[in-house]
């Protein structure tokens, strides 16, 4: 027998696997799931209804879900590994590029005090601008870009920290 | 005829399958990055375009090597498309200097329409209301940190909008709602107009409030004949950009169309046009229509022209181009039914809407009755940074508008893309909204528009994907399990089996 913890957003099931029982949050479920393609297509069916999904893994246990129109992303955890989630690098004060892009303008110096939701620096990807804004006040410790310069997503902009 | 392409995605696709239709040749052009798109193995021929001293990425934007393949492949007429070079009239001159057709506006008219001042001088001097304002671009020291003139202070209506001359794609244009933010949006303006159109002059255009955005396709044969295909509404707009769009535009008074008709018929002769152009006009509260600016080049939403008028417009083009007359009087045209076209944008609803990048994993595009997908996706496309987020068009066709929104939905619904985020989930929500449905929005529609956060369905939904995702996550642990057990052994795949438990 197997305990899967999933969340889905704010929301989390437990999910509880044994051999062809399932039970979600306690209650037993009726529920088979079947590839189609072996290539992430399932049909998940359930008396006598039948539904379509796409899931693949993103990375270990994070799942795309395409089902009904809709987009979701689910964490599986087994349930005795604590989900422990990545500390917000934003939240530190590491302010990272969101997705690759082009840096147009960089309007912050090394040793600038800066207020909270000043804008530091402007991105620019797939003609879409986007500003990066100070998280909170403080003083900038690091410029890691210049104007004109290619960003990969990840890499660290500009570093702050509070005073 | 044969037919060079000098553009890549959806609208590559597009007027390929027109090429075809036809029984012309076509050409299709590639960058390093598009090797493997899809509009290279659409085409009868691809050639690869590199461009010396650039990112190859932005070879689409190079008129020698463009000319250059046109020539080796023996092509002899280009279609520039949508972006690009499409608006560019050294380009159009460049491939009529070679010796070939350019299927667009002559030169010259892409130039006039190019300079957004010269367009709008145009306009009224062929009759057309356009907005009040000076027909002269601010001078160069204004916006460069220095206060504005007191003169030119004085004359400046609020709100007012900062709008590039050379601008294009809702680029180079700037708001300011009050005198103190004028100096600032001036600059802003003429920051964004310089590194996207290499030419930093703007001018002041009075904001019209609670506008809608309405256009009117043309089609000039160059000789003084221009047909009026109808027109469009594309208010459903975000940062500038339409993402939904309409034909034709619901409400509209007989008296309003045929004076938008005749307006732009009047332009389109005055400029004696040739090829397919859009006249863009706002229609303001008080139900009076301002000029704003030529498109002369096919637009992404010319789709939704095509499905209401049954005509293919591409191959009206390429028919043109080929020195044919215009095949249909003004009387043959006619319009039946609604047609709507939402655009699939790549990007992540979950970050703002950024745009996203990634590999499209699985496809499956909608179909059924009145529902039309442009899209050059595959399984296993890459989605980069190099280029537009637009993934897909979805075009839903009804005997009315009603009809053609339930028709968008259920196409919206069974659009499957995996791999990258989309704006799919989004746009059901703007089209399933009760004031788009009572064709109750302006241009600002979408800065207000909040989805319902939680709908009827989601926990239903949310339960079965709980199932789904930890029956999955189970069967891929019991597999590695057992292919790792006979092999206990080997410590390097039981270090790789303990580390995917």
């Amino acid at each position: 027998m197997s305990n899967y913890c999933v969340s889905i957003g704010e929301h989390e099931y437990q999910v509880k696997v044994n051999g062809a029982h399932l039970t979600l949050n306690g209650e037993p479920v009726q529920f088979d799931l079947d590839s189609l393609n072996g290539n992430g297509l399932h049909v998940l069916r359930r008396g006598n209804q039948s539904t379509e999904l796409y899931l693949s893994t993103q990375q270990r246990g994070v799942y795309e879900v395409l089902v009904g129109g809709r987009r979701v992303i689910a964490r599986v955890d087994p349930a005795h590994r604590r989900a422990h989630r990545r500390a917000d690098a934003i939240a530190a004060g590491d302010l990272i590029a969101p997705m690759p892009g082009v840096v147009i303008q960089v309007l912050a110096d090394e040793g600038d005090l800066v207020e909270q939701d000043q804008v530091l620096a402007v991105l620019e990807s797939m003609k879409m601008q986007m500003q990066v804004r100070a998280p909170f006040a403080g003083r900038v410790r690091r410029v890691n870009i210049k104007e004109g310069a290619a960003v990969e997503k990840g890499a660290l902009l500009v570093k702050i920290s509070e005073q | 005829m044969k037919v060079l392409v000098a553009n890549r995605g959806e609208i590559a696709i597009r007027i390929l399958r027109a090429c075809r239709d036809l029984g012309v040749q076509s050409v299709a052009v590639y960058t390093e990055a598009d090797r493997d798109a899809l509009h290279t193995r659409y085409a009868d021929e691809a050639l690869f375009i590199a461009a010396p001293g650039h990112g190859s990425a932005a070879s689409y934007l190079d008129i020698a090597a463009l000319c250059d393949a046109a020539r080796r492949s023996g092509a002899d007429a280009v279609h520039p498309g949508y972006g690009f070079l499409s608006e560019n009239a050294g380009f159009a001159r460049a491939v009529e200097d070679a010796g070939m057709t350019f299927i667009g506006p002559r030169p010259e008219t892409i130039a006039l329409t190019g300079d957004k001042l010269a367009a709008r001088r145009a306009a009224r001097d062929a009759g057309l209301p356009v907005l009040p304002g000076p027909d002269t671009p601010l001078t160069q020291e204004v916006g460069d940190g220095q206060p504005i003139p007191v003169d030119l202070a004085a004359q400046v209506q609020y709100p007012v909008l900062v709008k590039a001359i050379a601008g294009g794609g809702g680029r180079g244009i700037r708001l300011a709602r009050r005198p103190e933010e004028l100096a600032q949006q001036i600059e802003a303006a003429r920051k964004e107009a310089q590194a996207a159109f290499g030419d930093s002059s703007v001018y002041l255009e009075p904001l019209v409030q609670q506008a809608r955005h309405i256009e009117v396709q043309i089609l000039g044969d160059g000789q003084g004949h221009v047909l009026c295909l109808g027109e469009r509404e594309c208010s459903i707009q975000r940062r500038r950009q339409k993402l939904i769009e309409e034909a034709p535009a619901h409400g509209l008074t007989d008296a309003q169309r045929a004076y938008l008709f005749e307006s732009a018929g009047k332009l389109g002769r005055a400029l004696g046009y040739r090829s397919l152009g859009t006249v863009e006009f706002l229609l303001d509260a008080d139900g009076k229509f301002h000029f704003i600016e030529i498109n002369p080049r096919i637009q992404v939403e010319h789709p939704v022209t095509e499905m209401v008028t049954g005509l293919d417009l591409v191959k009206e083009q390429l028919r043109l181009a080929a020195g044919r007359p215009l095949r249909y009087a003004q009387e043959y045209i006619e319009w039946r039914g609604a047609a709507i076209e939402a655009r699939v944008l790549a990007e992540d609803p979950a970050q703002g809407f950024m745009p996203a990048t990634g590999v499209i994993t699985h496809l499956k595009e909608p179909g059924g009755p009145g529902v039309r997908v442009d899209s050059a996706l595959y399984p296993g496309m890459a989605v980069t940074a190099n280029y537009d987020s637009m993934l897909a068009k979805v075009i839903a066709w009804g005997e009315n508008r009603a009809v053609a929104i339930l028709r968008l939905r259920r196409a919206l619904r069974e659009f499957q893309i995996g791999g990258v985020p989309t704006d799919l989930e989004f746009l059901f929500d703007v089209v399933d909204s009760p004031p788009f449905i009572a064709g109750n929005f302006d241009t600002t529609y979408l800065e207000t528009f909040r989805p319902q956060p939680q709908k009827a369905g989601d926990l239903a939904l949310e339960r079965d994907v709980a199932l789904a995702t930890a029956l999955l996550a189970h069967r891929q642990r019991e597999n590695l399990r057992r292919q790792a057990a006979p092999v206990s052994g080997n410590a390097w795949q039981v270090a790789a089996w303990r580390e995917q438990m």
